[in-house]
């Protein structure tokens, strides 16, 4: 069974069942289709340097090794940083209770949106749904797997229902205009005050 | 290389300036846990054309056949190219024969949101509206509050405006400023009234755009808002609520 996002509010915890809001689902899809002479539906596939092979879509596998080609499974590697310190990977999220927090609309523009999210009003707790009737955005720490970086999920109503953002943060700073470099003329004498040469020229 | 765009503000003077992404995460290198070993993704060969299904059966008759082979051997595995680098391998397209195809149509079909099919017809490339040597997006004067914005709108993309010169330092401070003191976002479109899409390259997705611009001190941050995504309900049958992959 699938887990649910599980959030606190107020002290009361709501499970909320959610499902994904997709572009397709709402407006259609345009897919590109590659057909023969005949009009029947043809299939991409990779053909090898060498001619040798032809590989069918669903024809590889991507296999972690080293650099002597010992194949390695997921849970046998660890990430690190690059000067190679260790990196905690951290739990989902997923069916654990997670604190919410009111955010601001620029924290909300702050983030930019990977996945969209229904969720179903009757699922969600009186003080909950009241504080999201009253306008407010509540955020909380999301990660659908085990991970290293969570993201924010962006609790927020509509006229359409309530709906969770995920998103992550942009990292866009303010800009300043970059000075130009001094003059130098403090010290120097001012080359208009001097005889000018036009013999040079 | 930085990338170039055109835009015109408010006075209808348009500057190019510099379009930037956003950060990306902190790169993550990944090692063995065992000897700390540096570890890659390689793509390698798992079976090929001539271990598929089809070929198989065609080679040895019947499924009876093709069961009693696969029991006393390992037709479906071609050792000599299992486990190899896939490499630089050219992408080609391949007909319901298993032939590779020399001459290809593309078609573009058009999907409802039920799955049915609502046209097909040869597809055609849709052209880059947004670009250094193109029209400027223009300012449309269509303000909306930022509050409102986000409750009807899904942004799915972003990028930073940023000044190229002193001069389109003072024309994107002054787009930021009035945008800031407004508390507003701005919706920006192509075309000359601004109602296309942004398509920022060839067969590229189409975006509705909106600019927020804030200010601090003599600093400023202006950042275009792409969506492809209204904020709203599917219909879904209650029991499928499962959630897919994040």
């Amino acid at each position: 069974m699938a887990k649910n996002i599980v959030v606190r509010w107020g002290g009361e915890e709501s499970a909320l069942p959610f499902s994904k809001v997709e572009r397709e689902k709402l407006y259609g899809k345009k897919d590109r289709i590659v057909v023969d002479e005949q009009g029947r539906t043809c299939s991409s596939a990779w053909l090898t340097a060498d001619g040798s092979a032809l590989v069918l879509s669903g024809g590889t596998a991507h296999v972690n090794v080293d650099d002597k080609w010992t194949a390695y499974e997921q849970e046998e590697r660890r990430a690190v940083d690059l000067e190679g310190h260790p990196l905690e990977t951290k739990p989902s999220t997923l069916g654990v209770a997670q604190e919410l927090v009111e955010a601001s609309v620029d924290r909300m523009l702050d983030c930019t949106t990977s996945v969209v999210y229904q969720l179903e009003i009757d699922t969600i707790g009186p003080a909950l749904l009241a504080a999201l009737g009253a306008g407010k955005i509540l955020e909380a720490p999301f990660l659908y797997r085990d991970g290293l970086t969570p993201d924010a999920v962006f609790l927020l109503k509509n006229d359409e229902g309530v709906f969770a953002l995920v998103g992550r943060p942009t990292g866009f700073d303010f800009v300043r205009r970059e000075a130009l470099p001094e003059p130098e003329t403090a010290e120097q004498e001012d080359e208009l005050d001097a005889d000018l040469d036009f013999s040079m020229m | 290389m930085p990338r170039l765009i055109t835009i015109a503000d408010a006075k209808k003077r348009d500057a190019q300036i510099q379009l930037d992404s956003s950060k990306r995460a902190e790169p993550v290198r990944w090692v063995s846990k065992s000897g700390g070993a540096p570890i890659h993704l390689e793509r390698l060969i798992k079976t090929t054309d001539r271990c598929s299904y089809e070929a198989l059966l065609a080679k040895h008759g019947s499924p009876e056949a093709l069961s009693k082979a696969l029991i006393e051997g390992d037709p479906e595995v071609e050792i000599e190219q299992v486990g190899r680098r896939l490499g630089h391998a050219t992408r080609v397209h391949v007909g319901p024969g298993g032939q590779v195809l020399y001459a290809a149509r593309v078609l573009q079909v058009v999907t409802a949101p039920d799955g049915s099919e609502k046209s097909r017809g040869d597809f055609v490339d849709v052209e880059a509206t947004v670009g250094e040597e193109l029209p400027p997006i223009l300012w449309t004067g269509r303000l909306m509050p930022a509050t409102d914005v986000v409750r009807r709108f899904v942004f799915v993309r972003k990028v930073q405006l940023r000044h190229v010169n002193g001069l389109t330092f003072d024309f994107l401070y002054e787009m930021a400023k009035s945008l800031h003191d407004e508390k507003k976002m701005l919706l920006v479109g192509a075309g000359p009234k601004g109602q296309a899409p942004l398509i920022f390259q060839t067969n590229g997705s189409p975006f509705r755009g909106f600019l927020e611009g804030r200010v601090d001190g003599e600093a400023y941050r202006l950042v275009l808002h792409l969506s492809n995504l209204e904020l709203k309900r599917v219909a879904v049958p209650k029991a499928a609520t499962d959630g897919g992959a994040a």
